[in-house]
């Protein structure tokens, strides 16, 4: 069965990601209303010259911008939260088909402990590696520097996957930082996995970049195609991770100075 | 071995194929989005330096008074200049005089203790002096006056004394003979004028000379007797007398060179060249010199067009030239014809941007077109006006302060605030009436939004008509007060009056003083004259007419916003829908004997007789007419002017509700900043939309379900 056909198979679980990535969303852009609301009381901004009102709200009422920086950074940490505890289940149901529902969720159960791990080992590599492209990035031009960044997330993101798993389906070992480091040196030792997963993932940045476009463009009133592209890139995402399941278990990590010892 | 290769791997050769073609294209597009433009053919230099006689105007005969013969050596490794200038002063005066005092500008980046120096502490407009120890000055040598002049004698030098002021931005000359009115001196100069590391409009950067202020200029006499010379203050500019520079420039060979005026001759000698200028009716000479620039030349209206950039900064030539044609089109059309027959446009390079958007006669510097980052152009951000609008606001200087020489001293809105409005009126021209200057999607910014801006927190310290020495660059406002809030007011006039008597207005102000030197008190009275002292708004109100006919009181308007901190601000303070009062309880008849008694009639929710009260505050200290437009529930529209004497003004409307009021719907008031008072929509209106919060709710939900989606699975 091929990516697509796993993904439309488990329609139930795309449609609840789906769902549950608007209301995440829902809560920022709901915060945010009624904080612009209650600053602006029973006045109005013009028909026209929006910018500059705009800009006059958020002189005068600052407490919008931090609104508006709450909501949708809030949002975003709310759903890597959310996404780290929901990762070991989806993998497991992508990877393995439907299965009963007490299966599943004991292999969550066994499983969660060791992907929250690896997710947090991921955490830690990723901003050295943020510290360490901050400094050198800076003096190139800001597109190529975007350009290297964005090849650097990719490249993160899919040894997360990676990472996650060999932890759910093939045993590996969440609490060790070297499952995290392999997921990265498995990643870039196998470029046909890595550009099928770089591939999904620019294009989930892409549903996600036009989606935001659409509704700037149109100061808000193109929030219903937005989260239709969102719909789009939750089952891209899927795609991708079903195809991370179906690529194998990554070789063992070389064994520790410590396990030579002994 | 290729054939072999292609047949046991073709897949290898194709993705060759494509990686090889995707180069190209990549390498084409790279290349034709920064490649060199061609030039196209030069046009020719124009063989005098003033237009036609119908494209002129009339040279009032007193305003030429200076003429300079100035011959310049640069030594481009030292960025050093040795000059000489003969220079012939007519006392045009009713006075004798003595005395000459002289400006060296270019003194003030002699050391960190100059007014100037101590004043910016090595900072222009965010530009920082670089090398600490490549410090500027102009040494004054030799000071002459030639004696024994005639025909076909250039007779002999008398030297005269001469000494630095207390400030050294300035030098007095004594003259060994008083010079009567109308008659004329001869002086001759020597000079050596060191070019500082620029970052305050003038000096070097690498290749790059930009050479402004750079010779000693004398004061400008006044009618009066008295002499106008100004110390070199960090916000003040200059102020100089009109004639005629006939300038022999001294460079390397392999400089490309662009100067004031038209150039008439270029002999090149081994290792150097000779390059002769020759500039009519100027009240200075710049020049900008570097071997790379390229050049880019057009004509528009018989005016040479020239360009001087770098190859990396030639792609927005064009942009350049559009921007420079339409402020051509519009300045002549509202000020008169440009009188000169060249404009240079000089593009400094980077690393050289303390030199951009400085004017000088017929030359001007410029600032570099942005390019916007694809994240934002996707996101829908459009703007025209990087760059280009430095463009016009310099090429403006042509008119206001080139033109109309006025005292850039004495009273700097003169020229940078009426040069601002112009340029608000250039955009429109080119754009239509407050076309968008930038936008982000739906939201706009204005040309009018970038001068409203004016009137926040230290742009309400001073008045407008002050001098430049006002100003601090410590305390700051200095652009916000003398360019925009000059603008604001001068557009808010403009609007209210109407656009065609206020454009009447400073077609005669630049009619009347091309060529001349005039202050704010002759601008006022060309608005006054022309706009009329008092324009009616409205006639009297039907339902008040007692109030009489509202009227903008222009010399009320001029005086207020010119010379107080005053402010324009208004707030709709509240819209009440009641029931109606009615006619319960006892009253006196005719024979006056009371009747009645009755008691008020219950009323639920929106029965019986009903009012509408409107209630306006003027929360700001200038007094100023205002519109007011009311909508009613049932979509009805009416339109009011209030004359703003109070401080608060009440509508009642019988039998009505009011479903919201707009203060100023069409946006008159430039000079309002906060607006955000100005529309209230009434407590019982069940479809409130205050116009914003869904929409930046919507995106801000937008924004988090990118960034879900993006840390999502």
């Amino acid at each position: 069965m091929n990516g697509a056909r796993v993904v439309l198979a488990a329609w139930r679980w795309l449609l609840a990601l789906w769902i549950g990535e608007l209301a995440i969303a829902a809560f920022a852009g709901t915060a945010v209303r009624a904080q612009v609301a209650a600053a602006l009381g029973e006045f109005a901004l013009p028909d026209d010259h929006l910018m500059y009102a705009v800009a006059e709200l958020v002189g005068f009422h600052p407490d919008v911008v931090v609104a508006i920086v709450i909501g949708v950074v809030g949002s975003a940490v709310l759903a890597v939260v959310v996404w780290t505890m929901l990762a070991p289940l989806v993998i497991a149901r992508l990877a393995g088909g439907a299965r009963p529902a007490g299966e599943l969720g004991a292999a969550w159960t066994r499983t969660l402990g060791g992907a929250i791990a690896t997710s947090a080992w991921h955490l830690l590599l990723r901003a050295g590696l943020a510290f360490a492209l901050v400094g050198s990035l800076s003096p190139l031009p800001p597109m190529l520097a975007l350009a290297i960044a964005a090849l650097a997330t990719v490249v993160a993101t899919a040894a997360l996957d990676i990472s996650r798993t060999q932890v759910v389906l093939h045993g590996g070992v969440g609490t060790s930082w070297r499952t995290a480091a392999w997921g990265y040196v498995h990643a870039v030792k196998r470029p046909r996995l890595l550009a099928v997963l770089a591939g999904a993932q620019l294009l989930q940045w892409a549903c996600a970049a036009a989606g935001l476009a659409l509704v700037v463009r149109s100061a808000g009133a193109a929030i219903g195609p937005a989260r239709v592209l969102a719909l789009l890139g939750t089952a891209i995402g899927l795609w991708r991770l079903h195809h991370v399941a179906c690529a194998g278990a990554m070789p063992a990590p070389p064994p520790s100075r410590e396990t030579d010892a002994e | 071995v290729r054939t072999q290769v292609a047949r046991s791997h073709p897949k290898v050769v194709a993705l060759l194929f494509v990686r090889t073609r995707a180069s190209l294209i990549l390498a084409a597009a790279l290349a034709c989005d920064r490649a060199v433009p061609p030039a196209g053919a030069a046009v020719p230099e124009p063989e005098a330096a003033l237009r036609e006689p119908s494209k002129l105007g009339s040279i009032p005969a007193a305003a030429k008074v200076l003429d300079w013969d100035i011959h310049a050596r640069l030594d481009a490794d030292k960025h050093r200049i040795d000059g000489r200038a003969r220079m012939r002063w007519r006392n045009t005066s009713a006075t004798t005089v003595a005395r000459m005092p002289m400006h060296l500008y270019m003194n003030s980046f002699r050391a960190e203790d100059t007014p100037w120096m101590i004043e910016g502490r090595g900072r222009h407009r965010g530009n920082a002096q670089g090398d600490p120890t490549a410090w500027g000055y102009v040494d004054v040598q030799r000071v002459a006056r030639r004696v024994g002049l005639a025909q076909g004698s250039e007779g002999e030098l008398a030297p005269l004394r001469f000494a630095e002021g207390e400030d050294p931005s300035l030098m007095e000359i004594e003259l060994d003979q008083p010079v009567a009115p109308g008659e004329s001196i001869e002086l001759e100069l020597e000079f050596v004028t060191q070019l500082p590391e620029v970052f305050a409009r003038t000096g070097y950067a690498g290749e790059f000379h930009m050479v402004g202020q750079w010779y000693p200029k004398p004061g400008v006499l006044h009618a009066d007797g008295s002499w106008h010379t100004h110390p070199f203050v960090f916000h003040s500019e200059f102020y100089a007398d009109f004639g005629d520079y006939a300038v022999e420039l001294d460079v390397p060979a392999s400089m490309v060179v662009g100067a004031t005026g038209i150039r008439t001759e270029e002999v090149v000698e081994g290792d150097r060249k000779r390059i002769t200028y020759h500039a009519e009716m100027v009240h200075d000479f710049a020049w900008a010199a570097d071997p790379r620039f390229v050049e880019y030349t057009t004509s528009h209206d018989g005016v040479k067009i020239r360009q001087l950039m770098l190859p990396e900064h030639a792609w927005s030539y064009r942009a350049h030239e559009d921007a420079q044609i339409a402020a051509l089109d519009s300045m002549q059309a509202r000020f008169g014809p440009y009188p000169w027959s060249t404009i240079t446009i000089v593009h400094p390079p980077t690393g050289a941007e303390g030199a951009m958007g400085m004017e000088y006669p017929t030359l001007f510097t410029t600032s570099p077109v942005s390019s916007i980052a694809p994240p934002l152009r996707l996101l829908g951000y459009q703007e025209r006006v990087s760059g280009v609008f430095t463009t016009v606001h310099e090429f403006g200087h042509q008119y206001f302060q080139g033109l109309l020489a006025s005292d850039e001293f004495a009273q700097p809105w003169l020229d940078e605030g009426m040069n601002t409005t112009s340029n608000a009126l250039v955009l429109e021209d080119r754009d239509g009436r407050d076309a968008w200057v930038m936008r982000l999607g739906e939201l706009t910014f204005h040309g009018s939004d970038f001068v409203r801006l004016s009137q926040h927190g230290i742009d309400t310290l001073q008045p407008i008509d002050v001098s430049a020495a006002e100003f601090s660059p410590t305390v700051g406002g200095y652009g916000g007060i003398v360019y925009r809030k000059t603008a604001a007011l001068m557009l808010t006039l403009r609007n209210l009056a109407g656009a065609a008597a206020f454009d009447r207005a400073l077609h005669s102000y630049a009619e009347q003083h091309r060529f001349g030197h005039p202050t704010g008190a002759d601008l006022e009275a060309s608005l006054r004259e022309v706009i009329g002292e008092r324009v009616p708004l409205s006639t009297a109100d039907p339902d008040d007419p007692a109030s009489g006919v509202v009227e903008l009181d222009v010399g009320d308007v001029l005086e207020q916003g010119l010379r107080t901190t005053r402010v324009v601000d208004f707030r709709v303070h509240a819209i009440v829908n009641r029931a109606a009062v009615g006619d319960a309880g006892w009253h006196r008849n005719e024979a006056g004997v009371l009747v009645g008694g009755d008691a008020p009639e219950p009323r639920e929710g929106n029965e019986g007789p009903r009012e509408a009260v409107v209630v306006l505050h003027r929360s700001g200290d200038f007094v100023i007419p205002v519109e007011i437009e009311v909508v009613f529930d049932d979509d009805s529209v009416i339109r009011r002017v209030w004359s703003g004497r109070k401080r608060v003004h009440t509508l009642v409307f019988p039998d009505r509700k009011v479903a919201r009021v707009r203060l100023d719907p069409d946006a008159k008031l430039v000079l309002e900043s906060r607006r955000l008072d100005n529309h209230r929509v009434a407590h019982d209106v069940a479809d409130h939309d205050d116009g914003i919060s869904g929409p930046l709710g919507r995106t801000s939900e937008a924004a988090a379900l990118a960034l879900t989606l993006g840390v999502g699975p």
